[in-house]
């Protein structure tokens, strides 16, 4: 019997959207989302598995149907529920702060990630934002969605902000010259 | 003087209002306004003038802006002007012209290369106290305004297949090659427009003027995608793997400079090469410039260095510049042609030069003039080749330095820096040379039609110092002269390095740009060596100067490390709790409830509220790491020294790890959720250290182990209910009852639906629970928990309580297992399973690690007058002098337990474990404490345990 | 400085953890003497060369890798997973 009606809060409540000159940043709502790391051996069967599910195995650095690659012999999926599979499965459905950057995205973090970003669509890299360790990819070549954990939400906001900003700076900087 | 009518804008310099073009140097609105004097010398505070046009000046450095945002030390060459500008000369006080230090001139005779080395040397005190401060008063650049700089910087990262470093003739063509083959191109210019030496000669390419051809190659560069030109970006440093560093000055709309690191797979250097001077009697004056300076500020600004101007040099320059100037309507009085043995031997002129003496081959004049343009011909701007340490080679066609092929690792050099010196061989230097990088990148570069232009071939007799009395300067920027390497050479500092650090010629700002050569081959003739032999001093990043601020861009405020934050943070300040950092985490100190008026109330009721009613504690920060596979159980039994393969499922176990050194790495609870499933505690602190270490041992000592690991701290928001009615106050919110769960049990449970998972664990000696929420939930669940820990005569408590909890229950924290501890150290060496092998067993056995004297873990209670205790503090005999040699021990933690009515500290005492009862000293010599305190068992309260069992 | 990761691609050193002397592959068995692992745990080459280390892609795919490198010229000539070493 239950006495509490628990209410959900997102990682970047009150924090976002915001826009900074072309620049949009937006909190994303993952849903369900959990690791799959395959135990040794296994990788063919978890991705058997999946499929009866319509979750495609994603490439390494790769984002795939309801999937991506999340990390060495790790990815992540989509789904509200997995089948049983002889791999090591967690909920990390609240463990990030997920956020996309559009408009450019790509001259904003590249004041942040030390990875060249001019990827193809769907490229997902594992590296740093700033000081957080972090998963960045590209969704559509005007769009990249970063994903720090949960509890640095703050510090990404602030970080990608303090960089759009400063591109603003010289977006004004060209009219007045 | 300006040449023709323009556009200006106001600007200041030391407080006096001119005039200036946006855009042009703050050096050429100065020379076209008439301020000839922009500052006064390092050592000797002579007047100076602007002597050059680029980042190479020696002279006119001057400081930009004023109070906290006033940047010193900024060349008045490359400075560009805005209306409002405001620039302050430097190292001169009460003004530029009435400067007191001047007086050092006079002096000078006493003042020489290695005068600081031999005359402060006695006595010692004095160093501190009284030279280091008039030296440094006397002798400078310019000061920081000692506030936090309000500008912005910016640091960002690009990367390209072929980084062009330089845009002028070489430059322009290799980025243009490189870009039409397809290949993806930054070319980086550290001017504010493209061209090099073109915008400041006066040279036709293809039959028009050669700035037509620079402003259609820009065009075509700007228009290929895979292009990026970057200008006023200063390429500072190479570095491995093709890694460069470039800064770039903004300068505008409140962002002031960015700092590049440029990643490319190829890099072509074309840098040019920068004029250097003659050393000949007092050649320092305000109007003496480098002729190609002269025709810069000629040519490109339409500004007169001079009314009456003469050229003294040994290149065709002499007669180059003579051409341009007479042609800008500006009168050349005579040319000194060193190559013919024609020298200048003396100027005149107190804060500018009014003339100068000349001497052609034993027939002397004086001759009346305002400016001397000066040339000793052109070194090749090497300075990036030397970074991983390449020596250039010396080249007797051209008298100076080329860079070695492969001194940088995939970069190779064209145009002027490469040693060709006109602008036909530039341009096919950079064609020719861009083609071949191309081709090492698989791609084909398109057939180009190189331009006309001009093909004068670079004749130069060497010419390095002149006959004559008077100091003849080398280094203007450090006030370094012919006679100062001489005497360095005099008393044996013969190496080039030697010489260098004696006489600090090549130091500073300009790191020698302008006086390496010169100085060099004058030490070269003085040691009766070649100049080859005597070799050049090393250059190092960066190639011009970059403020900490722009390398350290975004690191300030917020940005200088991530922030993390609990799903109850919202809710613990907004009660007004103090929040203190543990790692990069934010944990509320204490909660001060009404009428509390410092942190020990708080502290003590909240520990009082846990041992008789109910608390409630955040406790997401400590790390949780989700272990699975078939040989979870088999990795968890190596990285513990203690055993969990025995843990039976729904049940937690205390376990303690080891480095493999034998010493203790950190600790925590970990749970059996599955036969193959268990979710690992770490403290707040070690949890990324811990994980690390799982990720080493699964990699690197056990990849026969089939088991993933996987951080859920952030998944989780996890709360402890520690006290009495910790199991009311859950038995009226969990969907199940608590009252079946064992101490150290844990279990699957759902909180109004929501899957949750509870732990029967304590960190209070009180019975207590942990309960976990998915982190979404976080925040809501906090509310309810102190919610109704408060209508149970409960409420939340901070970090000050929970330290003081668990020290009167002898728990450890990192502030015990602080590296140097073992197992045996802390008593827990039983718990060091020899069944099994485990990371750090070996070593942990270690006769020096087990036994003897080691300092063990004890409990302490003041004993004397003295209740104070300190974390820090020092243990001896009780009656033993509180020296190091008689140090037996040390405080790790301390606190007021309000339970006890006494101090309590636990610290580490050698053979302490056999000493309890015994009463020694405590002394804190920073507090200036000095206690009795009696060695005790660690465990202050409830030894037996009976309250977390219920 | 930049390593070429097996698994992520060459990326700069700010995303790696430095480890040390890859002799860390080579654990001693547990009964196998002082000696072995004083040697194991404390003794180091410092050589002016070829080097082999142990590194971390921390900020990236996790991946432990032995990177063989130059002390003298800082050339990176080989990475690999250490987990393929140690098989």
């Amino acid at each position: 019997m239950s006495v509490v009606n628990l209410i959900a809060k997102s990682a970047c409540a009150g924090l976002l959207p915001v826009t900074i000159g072309d620049v949009t940043l937006a909190e994303v709502d993952v849903g369900q989302m959990w690791s799959v790391s395959p135990f040794a051996g296994s990788e063919k069967d978890c991705a058997v598995a999946l499929k009866a599910v319509g979750v495609a195995w994603p490439q390494v650095g790769q984002r795939a149907e309801g999937a991506y690659w999340l990390g060495l012999d790790q990815v992540m999926v989509y789904a509200d529920a997995l089948p049983e599979m002889p791999a090591a499965v967690t909920d990390q459905s609240d463990a990030w702060a997920v956020v996309s950057v559009s408009g450019d995205a790509q001259t904003v973090l590249a004041r942040l990630v030390p990875v060249d970003l001019r990827v193809p669509e769907g490229a997902v890299m594992r590296t740093l934002v700033g000081h957080m360790t972090a998963h960045v990819s590209c969704v559509a070549h005007d769009r990249f969605e970063v994903m720090v954990m949960r509890s640095m939400a703050r510090t990404l906001v602030h970080d990608l902000t303090t960089a759009a900003e400063a591109i603003a700076a010289r977006g004004a900087l060209d009219v007045d010259i | 003087m300006r040449l023709c009518q323009v556009e200006t804008v106001p600007f200041t310099f030391d407080g006096v209002t001119y005039r200036g073009v946006v855009g042009e140097t703050l050096a050429a609105a100065l020379i076209a306004n008439g301020v000839k004097m922009v500052a006064r010398s390092f050592k000797y505070h002579r007047p100076r003038g602007v002597m050059g046009s680029g980042s190479e000046e020696p002279n006119a450095l001057v400081t930009i802006g004023r109070g906290a945002a006033a940047e010193p030390n900024v060349r008045a060459t490359v400075q560009e002007v805005y209306s409002g500008l405001e620039a302050f000369s430097q190292n001169a006080w009460p003004s530029l012209k009435t400067d007191v230090m001047a007086v050092n001139d006079l002096v000078s005779p006493f003042l020489g290369a290695g005068f600081y080395y031999k005359t402060f040397m006695w006595p010692k005190a004095f160093w501190e106290k009284v030279y280091e401060p008039v030296i440094r008063r006397a002798a400078g650049l310019g000061g920081l305004s000692g506030k936090a700089d309000p500008e912005t910087y910016e640091k960002a990262f690009a990367f390209c297949d072929v980084l062009v470093i330089g845009a002028g003739p070489a430059g322009l063509m290799a980025a243009l090659v490189a870009g039409e083959a397809g290949a993806d191109v930054i070319l980086a210019e550290e001017d504010s427009a493209l061209g090099g030496r073109l915008l400041a000669e006066v040279e036709d390419i293809d039959g028009l003027p050669a700035m037509r051809w620079v402003a259609d190659v820009e065009a075509r560069l700007q228009a290929m995608p895979n292009v990026r030109v970057m200008t006023r970006t200063a390429v500072t440093g190479a570095y491995d793997q093709g890694t460069f560093g470039a800064f770039e000055r903004v300068d505008r709309a409140g962002l002031k400079a960015c700092f590049w690191r440029i990643v490319a797979k190829r890099s072509v250097l074309c840098a040019g090469a920068l004029e250097r001077g003659i050393a000949f009697p007092n050649n320092d004056r305000p109007g003496v410039m480098m002729a190609g300076a002269v025709r810069a500020y000629a040519n490109r600004w339409d500004v007169a260095t001079g009314t009456r101007v003469a050229v003294f040099g040994n290149t065709g320059d002499v007669a180059r510049t003579a051409r341009d100037l007479t042609d800008a309507g500006i009168e050349v009085v005579t040319l000194i042609d060193a190559a013919a043995g024609e020298h200048v031997i003396g100027t005149k002129g107190r804060h500018g030069l009014t003339s100068i003496t000349v001497d052609r081959n034993g027939v002397v004049e004086q001759i009346e003039v305002d400016c001397l343009a000066v040339t000793g011909g052109w070194n090749p701007t090497v300075h990036l080749t030397c970074h991983m340490n390449g020596r250039p080679v010396w080249d007797d066609a051209i008298a100076s330095f080329v860079p070695t092929p492969g001194a940088v690792p995939d970069m190779v050099t064209a145009g002027a820096c490469h040693g060709v010196f006109h602008t036909m061989g530039c341009l096919l230097d950079g064609a020719q040379i861009a083609e071949a990088v191309v081709k090492t990148l698989g791609l084909k570069a398109k057939p180009v039609v190189l331009p006309d232009a001009d093909a004068t071939p670079y004749v130069i007799t060497p010419v390095w110092s002149v006959a004559g009395k008077g100091r003849k300067w080398i280094d203007y920027q450090n006030d370094v002269h012919v006679k100062d390497i001489e005497l360095a050479a005099r008393e044996n500092f013969r190496s080039v390095e030697h010489m260098k650090r004696y006489t600090t010629q090549g130091m500073a700002p300009d790191q020698g740009k302008s006086s390496n050569v010169v100085a060099l081959a004058v030490l070269a003739d003085v040691t009766g060596r070649g100049i080859p032999e005597t070799g050049t001093t090393t250059f190092r990043p960066p190639f011009v100067p970059v403020p900490i601020a722009a390398m350290g861009a975004g690191g300030a405020g917020m940005g200088f490390a991530p922030q993390r934050y609990t799903t109850s943070h919202a809710a613990s300040a907004a009660v007004g709790a103090p929040m203190i950092e543990a790692g990069l985490w934010y944990r509320p100190s204490y909660f001060p409830a009404e009428g509390e008026t410092n942190w020990r109330q708080s502290c003590d009721r909240e520990v009082n509220m846990v041992r008789e009613a109910v608390g409630v504690v955040d406790v997401s920060t400590l790390g949780k790491i989700d272990i699975q596979g078939p040989d979870a159980a088999a990795l968890l039994d190596f990285v513990y020294s203690n055993t969990f393969s025995t843990l039976k499922v729904g049940r937690a176990r205390y376990g303690l790890m080891l480095r493999e050194d034998g010493h203790v790495l950190d600790d925590g609870t970990t749970a059996r959720l599955g036969e193959n499933h268990y979710v690992m505690t770490t403290t707040t602190a070690a949890s990324g250290l811990v994980m690390r270490h799982l990720e080493f041992v699964l990699q690197v000592l056990r990849p026969d182990l089939d088991a993933r690991v996987i951080s859920v701290t952030e998944q989780w928001a996890q709360f402890g209910v520690a006290g009495p009615k910790s199991r009311e106050l859950l038995n009226g919110l969990l969907d199940q009852g608590v009252d079946e769960l064992p101490f150290m049990g844990c279990a699957d449970v759902t909180v109004g639906g929501v899957r949750a998972r509870l732990f029967r664990i304590s960190f209070s000696g009180e019975m207590a629970f942990e309960l976990a929420v998915p982190a979404r939930f976080g925040a809501d669940l906090y509310g309810a928990l102190v919610d109704r820990a408060a209508a149970l005569g409960g409420g939340p408590y901070g970090m000050e309580a929970l330290n003081v909890l668990r020290i009167e229950k002898g728990f450890i924290t990192h502030a015990e297992i602080h590296g140097r501890v073992t197992a045996f150290d802390i008593g827990l060496d039983r718990i060091v399973s020899l069944k099994k092998d485990c990371v750090g067993q070996a070593m942990s056995r270690r006769a020096g690690l087990l036994g003897g004297d080691r300092a063990q873990l004890v409990g302490l209670k003041p004993v004397g007058d003295v209740k104070q205790l300190s974390a820090g503090a020092h243990l001896f005999e009780s009656d033993a002098e509180p020296v190091r040699v008689n140090g037996q021990g040390y405080i790790t933690s301390v606190g007021f337990s309000p339970t006890l009515g006494v101090m309590l500290a636990l610290g580490f005492l050698d053979r302490g474990r056999a000493r309890h009862g015994e009463v020694i000293r405590m002394v804190d010599h920073m507090r200036g404490l000095d206690a009795q305190v009696e060695v005790c068992d660690p465990v202050f309260f409830d030894p037996e345990g009976g309250r977390v069992r219920g | 400085m930049r390593i070429n990761c097996p698994v992520c691609g060459e990326r700069d050193r700010r995303e790696f953890y430095y480890v040390g002397d890859a002799v860390a592959l080579d654990r001693p068995d547990r009964d196998a003497g002082l000696d072995a692992w004083d040697s194991y745990v404390h003794l180091r080459d410092n050589p002016a060369g070829l080097t082999r280390d142990l590194w971390h892609h921390e900020a990236g795919c996790g991946a432990w890798l032995v990177v063989t490198r130059n002390t003298g010229t800082h050339a990176v000539s080989d990475v690999v997973l250490a987990r393929e070493v140690v098989r």
